[in-house]
């Protein structure tokens, strides 16, 4: 008998990517049709195909109507697209590399210590956007350290010591962030609303900032996938299988850092994403991190424009901060996820 | 395949090993034998480079201390005594972990690798259970997968660390038999930490005993299993007996025989 040639069961299958990616089109389409302006779906449409290549059709919307949807809703929900493919595309790299479903930007203190860099070189009077990001990206990095190594000296691995750790240090950070703030009290509005997460004053500015971190993490984890799945049988297996762990994990907690950072630095602190999206697309997939992360990046976008959407959609014409929605849906998510690791 | 020139390790920086020699040919099984704490496991890790050593380590005439992991990996491949299981794996993906030394580091695997991986799950009479979660196999299969996986890796030196103590014993026999039977198929040579003597004499060629770290006895069985060697080492009162087949037989006796 001849051996049936299989394929790992882990492999990315096209069936969710093309619900993930189809999810990420909906979500897009819906947000750049709605808005407090109303404007008519048909001429959005319209509007958007006329940019194509060789495509010139007259959308009927004013001029200011089209500077409404190229100026402010088309960026931002770009921008929502990125920074939440980043927060859940850090999430599940975060939750392989530390083998800790509970691992998260947000509760690792990534996002805190991100938040503390951004606020000094604000307070700092700096206002270059790229150096906010180098900040956030060094804050990140001394936050998941402090982390991973308090984690470790409160008693081994355990995935709830990890989590507490991150929260310790989540709250410090705040702390000095919240004292830095204080001590310059002409930058405090402008600190204050970007804590809250949003991404209400966006502008293509801050897309094109956020871009090349996207692509090069987003490159760094997707690259990983197979060796996420290797570091899950824990360091000494993975060590005698040939892979060197300590270097991969830093590899990739690396990547993850600058992604979250990116994040943080243009639309502030948006917690869960990170949680919510790959324990979601675990469920409907799977465990293999070869369709954890790619699934993870294209679901996150999804999922935090849908979020922006009602951020802004809910009150109207007010908005609520994006961070009060994720952390809306994803708390509850959160003691599920605890509960059910508990059971287990 | 193997060579162990004066080796010493420390643990956690007490000396566990000292000035250890032990020879593994190509298609040998040697068994280290000794009480808890003699070094055994150690001596294990020591030859996968889990641990620094000094003294000189050699397989298949390549020093392990100067290679780099993955070609380490392509050499021994290891049977851990409690492998951690990722939840959720399926038995052709736990397998396929084997593979990791021959995947380029930023590529995925390739069809020769899967073929591999097939032939393995097929050798080990595994194939029906390829999309299974290993979670949701018996004992024996789950630690079939575990062998399969360094089959898979395709090294030289097979490294078993107490391979059946969470198994029954009709599993014990199935999982030895099953090494066996490969080792003399594959040529390949076997090191083994083994707790039950007389399994340990039954499947390996040469037995080292270990006690405090240093080599107390080694040869076959009939040299190493005497009651006099294991009262000093294991501190134990035995009778060795042997059965029908030639094979050592090593019975604790009661010290306060009742009556």
């Amino acid at each position: 008998m001849q051996a049936v040639e299989r394929r790992p069961s882990g492999r990315l299958r096209l069936r969710p990517l093309t619900l993930a990616v189809g999810a990420l089109l909906l979500a897009a389409t819906a947000a750049v049709a709605l808005g407090p302006v109303s404007l008519p779906f048909s001429d959005v449409m319209r509007e958007l195909l006329s940019r194509l290549p060789g495509i010139s059709i007259e959308s009927g919307l004013s001029e200011r109507e089209a500077a409404i949807l190229w100026e402010l809703r088309v960026p931002r929900v770009a921008l929502a697209g990125l920074v939440g493919a980043l927060l859940s595309g850090a999430g599940a790299a975060y939750q392989g590399s530390f083998r800790n479903p509970l691992a998260d930007p947000y509760l690792l203190g990534v996002a805190a210590g991100a938040g503390l860099g951004a606020t000094l070189v604000i307070s700092g009077g700096i206002t270059n956007p790229a150096a906010l990001t180098a900040a956030a990206f060094v804050g990140g990095v001394v936050a998941v350290v402090i982390t991973y190594a308090a984690g470790r000296i409160g008693g081994g691995s355990s995935a709830v010591t990890l989590i507490l750790a991150g929260v310790a240090v989540a709250s410090f950070f705040t702390a000095v962030q919240t004292f830095v703030q204080q001590l310059s009290s002409d930058t405090v509005r402008e600190v204050f609303s970007w804590i809250l997460g949003r991404l209400t004053t966006v502008g293509w500015a801050e897309v094109w900032l956020v871009t090349p971190f996207a692509v090069v993490t987003a490159a760094v984890l997707l690259m990983h996938r197979r060796h996420l799945d290797v570091l899950a049988v824990g360091d000494a297996e993975a060590s005698s299988l040939g892979m060197a762990a300590g270097r991969v994990r830093l590899i990739i907690v690396l990547a993850a850092t600058l992604g979250t950072a990116a994040a943080v630095s243009v639309s502030g602190l948006i917690g869960f994403v990170g949680i919510v999206v790959p324990h979601t697309v675990r469920l409907m997939t799977g465990t293999s991190y070869r369709t954890i992360i790619p699934m993870s990046l294209v679901a996150g976008g999804a999922f935090l424009i849908g979020a922006d959407l009602l951020a802004r959609t809910v009150i109207a014409p007010s908005e609520l901060p994006i961070g009060v929605i994720t952390a809306f849906v994803g708390a509850p998510f959160f003691a599920v996820i605890l509960r059910a690791r508990r059971a287990g | 395949m193997l060579s162990c020139h004066q080796v010493s390790a420390r643990y956690n920086g007490t000396p566990v090993l000292d000035t250890v020699d032990i020879e593994v040919d190509p298609g040998e099984w040697v068994a280290v034998i000794g009480p808890n704490g003699a070094g055994k496991t150690t001596m294990l890790r020591v030859v996968s480079g889990a641990l620094t050593f000094s003294g000189e380590v050699t397989i298949g005439g390549s020093s392990i201390a100067a290679l780099p992991p993955r070609d380490l990996a392509g050499l021994v491949a290891v049977v851990p005594q409690a492998p951690v299981i990722p939840a959720g794996i399926t038995v052709f993906d736990y397998v396929l972990l084997g593979r990791t030394p021959h995947i380029g580091y930023w590529s995925m695997e390739g069809r020769s690798d899967l073929r591999e991986v097939g032939a393995v799950l097929e050798r080990l009479e595994l194939s029906h259970l390829a999309d299974r979660p290993m979670d949701r196999v018996s004992g024996g299969e789950r630690q079939r997968a575990v062998l399969g996986r360094a089959l898979a890796q395709d090294a030289g030196l097979l490294l078993l660390d107490e391979p059946t103590s969470a198994l029954d014993l009709g599993h014990q026999q199935q999982v030895l038999e099953l090494v066996d039977s490969l080792r003399r198929d594959r040529g390949h040579a076997v090191l083994s930490a083994v707790h039950d003597l007389t399994l340990a004499a039954q499947f390996a060629d040469r037995l080292v005993l270990l006690a405090d770290g240093k080599v107390r006895a080694t040869g076959t069985a009939e040299e190493v299993l005497k009651p006099d060697i294991l009262a000093r080492y294991y501190g134990a009162d035995v009778t060795v007996v042997v059965d029908a087949d030639g094979n050592q037989v090593v019975a604790p006796r009661r010290r306060n025989p009742v009556g």
